[in-house]
């Protein structure tokens, strides 16, 4: 038996009327998948942390302005964003917090490479692989944002290419286009010969 | 081999293990979530507060109209709104526009869909409503005693004469007859078809001359020329009168300490609600700093819902409204803490902020909401139906052209037929033989619901 789930738009809008359960609810059901997403986009677990907090708050105060005709999801997602777009811009967020180590050069990224290259990789490994992560997250580091953005929100989230496009202002085709490009240089950085590279088989 | 390496990175994206956030994260952010909703709570009092404000703000008072010193045989047009505006001198029709010179003799004619405001700074001010035609016929140098007079042709002017005026004569004249200000605000109509000219007085008195007799029409009344006849004998103004004249307000010198009520004859609910108070940004700031004080005192209250904290901010205006009696923000504010008072539960000081008033101001066009408000806090918050009586009575005896003549008529006439029967509770419908008797309970219905729209 399905439990009965209130969807995200009616909790929002009982939050909006006063209702601080519902919105707890909402925190439960994204504070993980935000979290994740800033963590992508700025790399820093403590400042990610921060910045998803606030998100959260600035949705509960925003509330009033939410149109429940709209994508919660994308509510949320397009305040994180935006909160992480900050966060790296400005310089003092990092000041006092200490950076994850880049991973730079030939031989700290082999992993990432071999587990690339594999042609049987198993996803059960990968995902308790904490070392793979890390490692996924010092190339991440190096695309520009909005190539990162793309990759966080349509290859980790798992979202499609509408709902990114909702949340990132840009139509499906240029998520589309920005995905490739992110593949590549993210491959290229990994020093993946990516001359001879298919399509995507999502497109 | 390379499809299979995006293929892997699609995996590998997918499977990635998500961090998880540290222990302290949750607990963090319920304290701040809990900083959110108390903060929430106490901005809606001030939303409220905000949105009642500016719904009434907007609806009483219209956006500043720049201020412009001129001498007096000629003055510039402050505002033009729309654009069928003629300037003809002699007969010659032009576009009029912001910043340009009348002088005597100046026909001045506004379209359908236009309306002039003319302002000589700290003198007076007129509001030419659509379709209106207005000559200037006189205006006396600086040097002598002041003179303004004006032809209105046809249509519908308001005029707001100020103190600066004083000692000074003020004209409208029509075919129909004249009206001479006292110092006042008030509004003429003149209908070519019809032959007939109104004067309806807001403030202070008008004189009105029509075949060769003269009436004196106060605040509050309102009377008619007929063409070649006297003047009507003045009637008080009905509630859909009053409301038309609130356009006054918007022109001419505008107070810095306003209470946000509309000219609708349940002011005194409105004052009681409490109203907010409203603090224009006309210069030159005649209220002090310390009011600044006494917001912060009430934002505390309210926040706190600490109701010492609430008679403090009221200290706070009391000090300011004794410390200069006679500025223009004393009796708007002083009524505020009247209303204060009883919104603070202390009605027997709330009676006697009000009775103070009415000792100190007892020519003030708002001293029949004071005399009101006295009624209704004996009647609801001490119970004194007697003293009660005795209120409403002296508003109707001393005020009986006011809003709140109206309001009291109508509420000592609901609570006469209110003595019936107990098995006749409001609320319900009853089948009566007597349509008077079933539109009362109806109107009693309404009347007593209370007025919370401050909150």
């Amino acid at each position: 038996m399905v439990a009965d789930r209130a969807s995200d738009e009616a909790l929002a809008k009982l939050a909006r009327e006063g209702d601080t359960k519902a919105f707890e609810e909402l925190f439960e059901r994204y504070k993980s998948p935000i979290l994740n997403f800033i963590y992508r986009l700025i790399g820093n677990r403590e400042t990610a942390e921060e910045v998803t907090q606030e998100a959260f708050i600035r949705a509960y105060k925003s509330l009033g302005i939410f149109d429940p005709r709209k994508r919660f999801s994308a509510w949320i997602y397009t305040i994180a964003r935006n909160l992480a777009k900050n966060a790296l811009r400005d310089k003092k967020y990092f000041r006092d917090v200490s950076l994850e180590k880049a991973i730079s050069g030939e031989g700290e990224d082999i992993k990432l490479k071999h587990v690339l290259s594999d042609p049987n990789p198993r996803p059960d490994e990968i995902a308790l692989d904490e070392e793979l992560s890390r490692n996924v997250q010092a190339v991440l580091k190096k695309l520009p944002a909005e190539l990162r953005e793309v990759i966080t929100l349509c290859n980790i989230e798992q979202m499609t290419y509408k709902e990114a496009s909702k949340i990132l202002g840009v139509s499906e085709a240029t998520v589309m286009n920005r995905l490739r490009k992110a593949k590549l240089i993210f491959m290229k950085e990994l020093g993946i010969d990516t001359k001879s590279f298919g399509r995507d088989k999502n497109e | 081999m390379n499809n299979k390496v995006l293929e892997n990175f699609d995996l590998i994206m997918a499977n990635l293990k998500p961090i998880e956030a540290s222990p302290g994260f949750d607990f963090e952010f319920r304290r701040r979530f809990e900083a959110a909703v108390r903060e929430r709570c106490a901005e809606t009092a001030f939303e409220r507060i905000a949105r009642r404000a500016v719904e009434t703000f907007n609806s009483a008072f219209a956006p500043k109209i720049p201020v412009l010193i001129r001498s007096a045989a000629m003055f510039l047009i402050l505002a033009v709104i729309g654009s069928g505006i003629y300037f003809a001198q002699p007969a010659k029709p032009l576009m009029l526009a912001k910043a340009q010179y009348l002088h005597i003799g100046s026909i001045v004619s506004t379209g359908n869909l236009s309306r002039l405001d003319i302002v000589l700074s700290g003198k007076y001010a007129i509001r030419l409503k659509k379709n209106t035609t207005l000559r200037v016929a006189n205006l006396t140098p600086r040097r002598g005693r002041g003179k303004a007079v004006f032809e209105l042709i046809e249509g519908t002017m308001l005029v707001s004469v100020e103190k600066g005026f004083k000692g000074s004569e003020f004209f409208v004249d029509t075919k129909e007859g004249s009206a001479r200000a006292l110092g006042t605000k008030f509004a003429v109509s003149a209908s070519r078809e019809e032959k007939i000219t109104d004067v309806s007085v807001l403030e202070g008195k008008v004189e009105v001359e029509g075949g060769k007799e003269l009436v004196l029409v106060k605040a509050g009344q309102k009377t008619e020329i007929p063409l070649g006849k006297s003047p009507l004998v003045p009637q008080r103004l009905v509630e859909s009168e009053w409301l038309a004249l609130e356009e006054l307000y918007q022109i001419g010198k505008k107070p810095q300490v306003v209470l946000l009520v509309k000219n609708t004859p349940d002011r005194v609910r409105q004052l009681l609600a409490p109203c907010p108070i409203y603090i224009t940004d006309e210069k030159p700031r005649e209220i002090p700093k310390t009011l600044e004080e006494a917001l912060v005192k009430i934002e505390e209250a309210i926040k706190t819902g600490d109701n010492q904290k609430h008679l403090e901010a009221i200290g706070l205006l009391e000090r300011i409204a004794s410390e200069r009696p006679e500025a223009s923000y004393a009796t708007p504010l002083t009524l505020y803490i009247g209303a204060y008072y009883s919104y603070a539960g202390e009605p027997k000081k709330a009676i006697e902020t009000f009775k103070g008033f009415l000792a100190e101001y007892p020519d003030s066009p708002l001293a029949s909401i004071a005399q009101a408000a006295i009624g209704v806090i004996y009647e609801e918050d001490l119970n004194d139906e007697a003293k009660a009586k005795e209120a409403y009575s002296s508003v109707l005896n001393k005020y009986p052209n006011s809003l709140e003549a109206i309001w009291v008529e109508d509420r000592l006439k609901i609570k006469k037929l209110a003595k019936l029967p107990k098995y006749l509770a409001p609320g319900r419908v009853y089948k009566s033989e007597d349509d008077e008797h079933e539109a009362v309970y109806r109107k009693m219905l309404f009347a007593g619901r209370e007025n919370k729209n401050f909150c």
